[in-house]
Parts: C-alpha cells; sequence; structure tokens
C-alpha cells in the first residue's frame, strides 16, 4: 500500500520558485530518498505533506488520508525533523520532549532516556543553550519518540559529526524494522545511497526520475579505471575501437573511463592495452547525477 | 483537547503578568493614597483644576468629574493609566501571541503536532484574554481596596463600570493586535504598529477632548469608548460603546481565525 502519494502537486509563490506537478509514490516499509540541490524542491513539498503550507494546485494523500482536509490525523502518526530546528528556548530538553510527546497522548519517558543516551543528548540542558548538533538531537528525538508510521526527515544529518550520523542511521533502520517508512531529504548522495531503496530526483521544483537506487546505480554506468604499464602512455580511446565512453580522463599513467557500453567490448579493448592494473566499478550516486543534471542541462 | 498551547502560554507569559500586575496595581495604588488629602481639601481640587486650562482640563475629564469623590478622582488618575498602561500590556502580549512561532522559527515544530491551525489560534486567544483577566482582577481588588481611603460613601457602581470598560478595552487592544499576530510574522514588526495604533488613538482622544470641533476623531479613538466622564455622566458604559467594543473584537477575532487557518507558514 502507498503510505504517501503525490499527484501532480503544485506550489507556486509569487517570483519564488515552487514546485510543479510533482508526482510519486512511496510504499509502506520503504526508506525513499529525496534528493537534488539546494532550492529544488525539497522543503516545499516535504512541507505541503505537512500542511505548513497549501497546494496551489494537485493532492496527495498520506495513509490515505488527504493532506489539505486531513491534515491532523495524517500528522498524529508521523514524526517530522525540519531542516533547520528550532524549539523553545526557555524549556530544557526534557521539557521540550515532553511537551511534544503530550500532543500524541502519551510519554514513553523510558524510550525519550534511551534516545537521548543514544544520542548522546543531555536532557537537563536549556534549549537555547544547545549547540546546533544538540539541537539536531532533540530534533530527531521530538520526531521519533511517539513511534509514527511515517517518519519525514528534511536533511535530517546536517549539524551531526560522523559519529553521531552512523547512530542516526542505526535508529533509522531500527525504525524501518519496527515497520515505519522513512522519507527523507539529502543533498548528500553518499548517505542515500547507503539508507535508501527508492529515490526521486529533484530539479528546479520538477521530479527528473524515480528509480531504486541499485538501478540507477546499475542501469548507468561503470567507471573504469585503468593503470598502464610504465614503459607506456595511455592514448585517448576513439568510439571505433569502443564504443560507449561517455567521458575519459588521463592522468599520467592512469586513464579513467565513463562507461555504459558492452562489458564484453570493454574487456577485448582493454586486453590489448599494457595494463598494470584495471578497476571496473559502479559509480557513486554523486557522480551519476553530476552526469543527470549535465545531460539535462544540454538538454 | 487537553489545552496544552494554553497552559504552555499561562506558563511562558507568568513572569509577565506578574509585572505588569504589580506595576499597574502599584500605581492605581500610589495614585489613590494621594487622594485622602484631596477629599480632606476640597479647595485644593478646585485650585488644581484652576491650574490647566480649560480644554486641558476637559481631556483628562476634571470639567465633569469632581476630584473631590473618590471615583471622580479615581477617573482622572487611575483610569487614565488603566487604560493606557493596560492596553500597553494588551498590544504587546497579544501581538506577540502567533507571531512568535513564526518569528522564532518555532512554528515547524508546533503546527506539525495534530492539533488544528484554530485550536492553535483559540487556545492562544484564550491565554491572551485570562491574562487580561488576571491583570484587570488585580486592578480591580486594588481599586476598592483603596476605596478605604475615602471618607464618604463611594459609588461603588460607577468604579465597577470603570472596571469593566478597562477590561474590555484591553480585548479590543488585544483582539486588534491578535489580528496583526495572525497576518504578520515580524514580532518586531507588529509590535511597532500595535504600540502605534495604541498611542495613535489615544493622541485622538486628547485631541478631540480639545475642542467640540474634532469631535469626529471621537469617533475612530478606541479609548473615547471608556472616556470616564462620560461613563461618570451617563452613570454607566454607554450601550453603543459597549457594542463598538464587542464587535471590532469578535470582527478581528473571526479575521485572525480565519486568516492564519490557511496562513502559508515561513520556512
Amino acid at each position: 500500500m502507498a503510505i504517501v502519494e503525490l499527484d501532480r502537486l503544485t506550489k507556486r509563490y509569487g517570483k519564488r520558485r515552487g514546485i510543479e506537478e510533482v508526482t510519486f509514490s512511496i510504499e509502506e516499509g520503504e526508506i525513499f530518498g529525496f534528493i537534488g540541490p539546494n532550492g529544488a524542491g525539497k522543503s516545499t513539498t516535504i512541507r505541503l505533506l505537512l500542511h505548513l503550507i497549501r497546494p496551489t494546485s494537485g493532492s496527495a494523500r498520506v495513509f490515505g488520508k488527504d493532506i489539505v482536509r486531513e491534515s491532523r490525523d495524517i500528522r498524529r502518526e508521523t514524526g517530522y525533523l525540519p531542516s533547520e530546528a528550532h524549539y523553545y528556548g526557555d524549556m530544557n530538553a526534557a521539557e521540550l520532549l515532553r511537551y511534544s510527546a503530550s500532543f500524541y497522548g502519551r510519554l514513553d519517558e523510558s524510550r525519550m532516556r534511551r534516545l537521548a543516551e543514544r544520542l548522546d543528548l543531555d536532557l537537563s540542558r536549556r534549549i537555547a543553550d544547545l549547540s546546533l548538533g544538540n539541537r539536531k538531537k532533540v530534533g530527531i528525538i521530538q520526531a521519533l519518540l511517539h513511534r509514527p508510521r511515517l517518519l519525514i526527515l528534511d536533511e535530517p544529518t546536517g549539524g551531526l559529526d560522523p559519529l553521531m550520523q552512523h547512530v542516526f542511521f542505526d535508529l533509522l533502520l531500527e525504525e524501518r524494522e519496527r515497520g515505519a517508512t522513512i522519507f527523507f531529504s539529502s543533498h548528500i548522495l553518499g548517505e542515500v545511497q547507503r539508507l535508501c531503496g527508492r529515490v526521486a530526483i529533484i530539479r528546479d521544483g520538477r521530479i527528473v526520475r524515480v528509480e531504486s537506487v541499485s538501478e540507477l546505480v546499475r542501469s548507468s554506468f561503470k567507471t573504469v579505471t585503468m593503470t598502464f604499464a610504465a614503459d607506456s602512455r595511455p592514448q585517448p580511446v576513439r568510439e571505433a575501437d569502443l564504443p560507449g565512453v561517455i567521458r575519459q580522463d588521463i592522468s599520467g599513467q592512469v586513464q579513467t573511463l565513463f562507461f555504459n557500453g558492452n562489458i564484453r567490448d570493454l574487456l577485448h579493448y582493454a586486453g590489448r592495452l599494457p595494463l598494470a592494473d584495471i578497476r571496473i566499478v559502479e559509480p557513486s550516486l554523486e557522480e551519476i547525477f553530476m552526469h543527470e543534471y549535465k545531460t539535462d542541462e544540454g538538454a | 483537547m487537553r489545552r496544552l498551547i494554553f497552559r504552555r502560554e499561562l506558563k511562558s507569559n507568568a513572569k509577565g503578568l506578574v509585572v505588569w500586575s504589580l506595576v499597574l496595581g502599584g500605581l492605581v495604588l500610589m495614585m489613590m493614597s494621594v487622594y485622602p488629602s484631596f477629599a480632606e481639601d476640597a479647595r485644593m481640587a478646585e485650585e488644581m483644576l484652576d491650574v490647566f486650562p480649560e480644554p486641558i482640563a476637559r481631556v483628562f475629564g476634571m470639567d465633569t468629574l469632581n476630584l473631590g469623590s473618590y471615583t471622580g478622582f479615581y477617573g482622572v488618575e487611575a483610569h487614565l493609566i488603566n487604560t493606557l498602561v493596560g492596553s500597553v500590556y494588551a498590544a504587546l502580549l497579544a501581538g506577540g501571541m502567533l507571531a512568535k512561532e513564526e518569528n522564532d522559527r518555532t512554528a515547524e515544530f508546533l503546527l506539525s503536532k495534530p492539533v488544528t491551525r484554530t485550536a492553535v489560534t483559540l487556545q492562544k486567544l484564550a491565554a491572551v484574554l485570562f491574562n487580561l483577566f488576571i491583570l484587570n482582577l488585580v486592578i480591580a481588588i486594588v481599586s476598592f481596596a483603596c476605596t478605604g481611603f475615602a471618607d464618604e460613601a463611594v459609588e461603588t457602581d460607577i468604579l465597577a463600570w470603570y472596571l469593566i470598560a478597562t477590561f474590555l478595552l484591553h480585548a479590543t487592544v488585544a483582539s486588534v493586535s491578535f489580528l496583526l499576530s495572525a497576518v504578520m510574522r515580524r514580532t518586531r514588526s507588529i509590535a511597532s504598529l500595535a504600540l502605534g495604533i495604541v498611542f495613535l488613538s489615544y493622541a485622538l482622544h486628547v485631541a478631540a477632548g480639545l475642542s467640540d470641533r474634532f469631535d469626529v476623531l471621537r469617533r475612530v479613538s478606541l479609548f473615547s469608548f471608556t472616556d470616564a466622564a462620560a461613563i461618570a455622566k451617563h452613570g454607566g458604559l454607554a450601550m453603543p460603546d459597549a457594542a463598538a467594543m464587542a464587535l471590532i473584537s469578535l470582527l478581528c477575532i473571526a479575521g485572525a481565525i480565519g486568516y492564519y487557518r490557511n496562513k502559508d507558514i515561513a520556512g
């Protein structure tokens, strides 16, 4: 069953760009990534789902409920972490979390303590005195505390150090184990690649593609790194000798190819070269993404 | 609903309420403690009246109000402070009430909780009115306690009317400011605008009192609804004045709820 369904969802601000006819859906139990550069419309889409802003046209449903008319019911089972988390400065962390929990009618004090311990957050500190990273931790806990069915996380790792990011990813995986669906936006592809099953790529307010991460990586390219023997020099690959080279680069003894042709052609071609070493790897999401954007700009 | 936002607002505004209550209660006590020496010497009161040019005396209601009586003295001195200072408190409190969530960027936290916008608006409005009620209760207690300074039989009904009118005025100023708070986002601009309305309104009230020619100004000033001299002369708050304040309040509150329901929250 689709937990989140967007149907030509559109938000226009006067001059500022919003989002235009965004359509995709997220299945129950998925970890779904939402990637795109800053200002592409990630936050706008997310804030529409929570009814913080109203759509200009189109519609969306969460748990099968309309995001405008049944927003409160949706929010009852949703945990939301805003990209820039701000909380009441006069409260301490524990007070803020208790206040947050009271809206859902149940407070699991031991879960709160456990989460705080995992994230290494001192609950007695005043919110106003917290660093950006610690405020983010408060945000993470208030989003997870009531065991929501859907987690919506907007740029969740910003401000967290790598160790904490690791803990945070573990928490997300545990949430998924529990049955939660996770929708998170990021402009850091590595973390999306690491966690998500599927991703939607947004750019200039429009969805460029929605694909599984493995598909995105597999269907496209290989990065081929060939190190030549010391007594030879790499030569540029000609289309006639090996079709399917999208980009190539030579630096000293090392030749790098961005390749989406036939792998047997590649091996055949490479077999005739005086190589010391060859590596064929799936490119990182970053590389694909870069490529995606370049082709689009060319079109 | 467990009125979580209402309770939160009471708690976070408690300190301000205590301070403003102490200040206003203290001011009333201070002013009314001077009354016995006035009442003792009625001539002194008349002399004081002579010191002021006639239009000025009229602005403060001294032509109608008898400074030698408790309610007359109260009407000239304390009532002015109660309405004016209390309105400043009402404007600041109500003006910040909704907009502070956007201004401090906590709106995203609050509005992603399972509460409707209307519930948020109503609970915050209730918090404003409750705070104003407590402030006015303090003023009322001090005002009635100070009747102990008077030797004569105090016209308690007139005093009560002053207090009712004051509370209504505070609620009206608060409603106007609350509407600003729903529509605008920056608390500082709201505070300036709301205080501007209070002081301009008071200035118009003064100007209207200076000459009959400015009488038309009376109709656009909130303070004219609670004019002490008019209340004393009329023996109570005139129905049209009370109705006007109620109408302004209801329109502003309805506008605030309606606007906030559909407001795009700044991210």
